[in-house]
């Protein structure tokens, strides 16, 4: 999966999640987004664990917390 | 219309989602499944564990089965105090076991548990769920024990659910970020249970009938074009066959709808025998080129039940569209090309799944069959004793029936046409008011000597100084036609203990969509040139008594 393909996917999950209309380019971050709260959290990488066929540790969960760390992650578990 | 019909395509399409045999959580939430007018139900949430995640997961399935949950959370309290609340009709207890498996054993906390349970049963009539685990099979059957003894209270075992659908209930990695240990596929999966099976069948009303396309819905091609030995019979159309003559072996009747020549589908059902399903599995059969609308309509007729009660399933999305327009209140599934899915819409679909079957579920079916017979001798009989004696007409009284409080309930529940006052009793309500000094519940059970029809009649009697209120008043559809509603009715109150000393009877009343026949009843009874508005109707206690039983009936009463 190249960035893009991964980039639309993450997007994908947090529009579905956090009912938005985030596109390509943006840079969201739970700092930013007052309805990315704990509950809504988990909800997000449950649904990255199923659309990206991936399984996070328990210490990656929590600072996995925009966009880019969920990127950076998603693409160290591809290389490993 | 266009709206609606878009909804029902819309809905149709996303069968394949909810069904799938491991719902995915995105593809859930991007459903959108929002229907007009959907029951709305009051849900409390008494919890030491986080339940949004599931109540995220509940709303496609419930919007899909036309109802929307409210639900009303109460705090993090491991103590279940049950502050605040508020009335509901149900009640979910959504636990965390290994909250208190870590600080005592587990029989003081079943002790404990069982405790704050019947606190809660005092508190609300609501149906009442335990949603949670325990450590092992054997807690687990001892929690399940504990509840069955606690009217309307079920444990909804998620350690039993998960282990059967293949997941893991627990994710150790989830717990300190989310609050709850409950993992990711654990929570759809449970979801579709809440949503589909348990609180619908706490809540809703049952499904009695699936009526059911022939053509590329039972099977794969069109007996028409195919022939009899050209439809395709796979696997997967043998499994749903096979699930159907499940559905009726547990009392739901099964109805052909197809457009075909009657001959031709008749003689596929003799001449095919690897079909599970045989011809005369199906109650109701309507093989014509008419509309599918008036045919169900017919359906419904001949199996003497609503509209409302019956699951229609057909491979052609415009054609349910256009039925569910006609016929708003019936239910539709679609068959699409993997008759899996169709078989899990139908598994899931709200109301076909029941907490217990009841004996009387099974005797519904033979009971129906033999109802052409009954008719036949009413005609060739001129007067009714002889058709009674005819026909060995029992009737069996029993007064407080403790064993039949579910069966009971149940009829308080699905009887619509035959229900004077419509209070919908729970299984709750009907153990309080057989409970006390100053209320009665009487059943009638009705056999004859073409089958036994089990309980068919509910009389619930309030002592109000010296008036006998007739709270409750429920005969099963199955039962009218007989003309036994007066001998039922005069029985049932002219034995209750508590019309002792009585001078006047009252019946409440109230109307529903279909409860005329009931109205016409009490009218006749009172001698009422129109039907009776909702409200109070007395009658002095021996004017009632005058009304002669039916001869030719026996009637027992057992001892209580």
């Amino acid at each position: 999966m190249n960035q893009l393909e991964l980039e639309a996917k993450v997007l994908s999950v947090l529009n579905s999640v956090l009912h938005l209309d985030l596109q390509s380019g943006c840079r969201p971050s739970r700092q930013d987004l007052p309805n990315w709260d704990s509950l809504k959290h988990i909800e997000i990488i449950f649904g990255l664990e199923e659309e990206l066929g991936l399984e996070f540790t328990e210490d990656e969960l929590a600072g996995m917390d925009s966009l880019e760390k969920i990127m950076a992650a998603a693409q160290g578990k591809y290389a490993a | 219309m266009t709206d609606l019909l878009g909804y029902d395509i819309h809905r149709y399409k996303a069968q394949a989602t909810l069904f799938a045999t491991r719902p995915a959580r995105i593809g859930l939430m991007n459903l959108e499944l929002t229907g007009p007018r959907p029951q709305v139900i009051q849900i409390n949430i008494w919890r030491n564990h986080s339940f949004e995640p599931i109540e995220t997961l509940i709303g496609p399935y419930a919007a899909f089965g036309r109802w929307q949950g409210n639900f009303k959370y109460s705090d993090y309290d491991d103590s279940l105090a049950f502050s605040n609340r508020l009335p509901a009709q149900i009640e979910i207890l959504w636990l965390d076991f290994s909250r208190y498996h870590h600080s005592t054993s587990f029989e003081p906390w079943l002790e404990w548990l069982t405790g704050r349970v019947k606190c809660l049963r005092g508190a609300t009539s609501a149906p009442i769920l335990l949603v949670s685990w325990t450590d092992s099979p054997v807690h687990s059957a001892a929690v399940q024990a504990a509840l069955a003894a606690i009217t309307a209270a079920f444990f909804c075992d998620l350690g039993e659910l998960c282990a059967e659908a293949g997941v893991n209930l627990l994710d150790p990695r989830v717990s300190q970020v989310t609050g709850s240990p409950v993992g990711p596929s654990a929570q759809a999966v449970i979801a579709r249970k809440l949503a589909c099976h348990w609180i619908p069948a706490a809540v809703l009303p049952p499904i009695k009938a699936i009526a059911l396309d022939l053509d590329n819905t039972l099977h794969a091609g069109v007996l028409g074009e195919d022939g009899v030995d050209g439809v395709l019979l796979g696997p997967g159309h043998r499994d749903l066959q096979n699930f159907l003559v499940g559905l009726r072996q547990r009392g739901i009747f099964l109805a052909l709808v197809s457009r075909n020549n009657y001959a031709d589908v008749e003689n596929l059902f003799t001449c095919r025998g690897d079909y599970p399903l045989r011809w005369a599995d199906f109650s109701a059969t309507e093989i014509s080129w008419g509309e599918k609308a008036d045919a169900l309509r017919r359906v419904a007729e001949a199996l003497r039940i609503a509209t409302d009660a019956i699951v229609f399933v057909d491979d052609n999305p415009g054609e349910l569209a256009s039925v569910a327009a006609q016929l708003p209140h019936l239910h539709t599934v679609f068959a699409g090309d993997d008759p899996g899915v169709t078989l899990r819409a139908l598994e899931y679909y709200p109301g076909c799944w029941r907490w217990k079957i009841e004996a009387a579920d099974g005797l519904r079916i033979a009971d129906l069959e033999v109802n052409a017979e009954r008719e036949k001798l009413l005609a060739e009989h001129s007067d009714l004793t002889a058709y009674y004696r005819s026909l060995n007409v029992t009737l069996n009284l029993r007064f407080d029936p403790a064993d039949q409080v579910s069966r009971l309930a149940d009829l308080c529940r699905k009887t619509n046409q035959f229900n004077l006052a419509l209070r919908r009793l729970n299984e709750a309500e009907l153990v309080d008011r057989l409970e006390r000094s100053d209320a009665c519940v009487a059943s009638v059970q009705l056999s004859d000597r073409l089958s036994d029809s089990g309980v068919v009649a509910v009389v619930v009697g309030h002592r109000q100084g010296d008036s006998l209120l007739i709270e409750e008043l429920c005969i099963s559809c199955r039962a009218l036609g007989r003309k036994l509603e007066d001998t039922m009715v005069l029985e049932a109150i002219r034995r209750m203990p508590i019309l002792a000393g009585c001078r006047t009877l009252a019946f409440q009343v109230d109307h529903g969509p279909r409860n005329h026949p009931a109205l016409e009843w009490l009218a006749r009874l009172l001698g009422l040139p129109d039907l009776p508005e909702p409200g109070l109707y007395q009658i002095p206690v021996q004017s009632f008594l005058a009304t002669e039983p039916a001869e030719g009936v026996n009637i027992s009463e057992e001892s209580r």
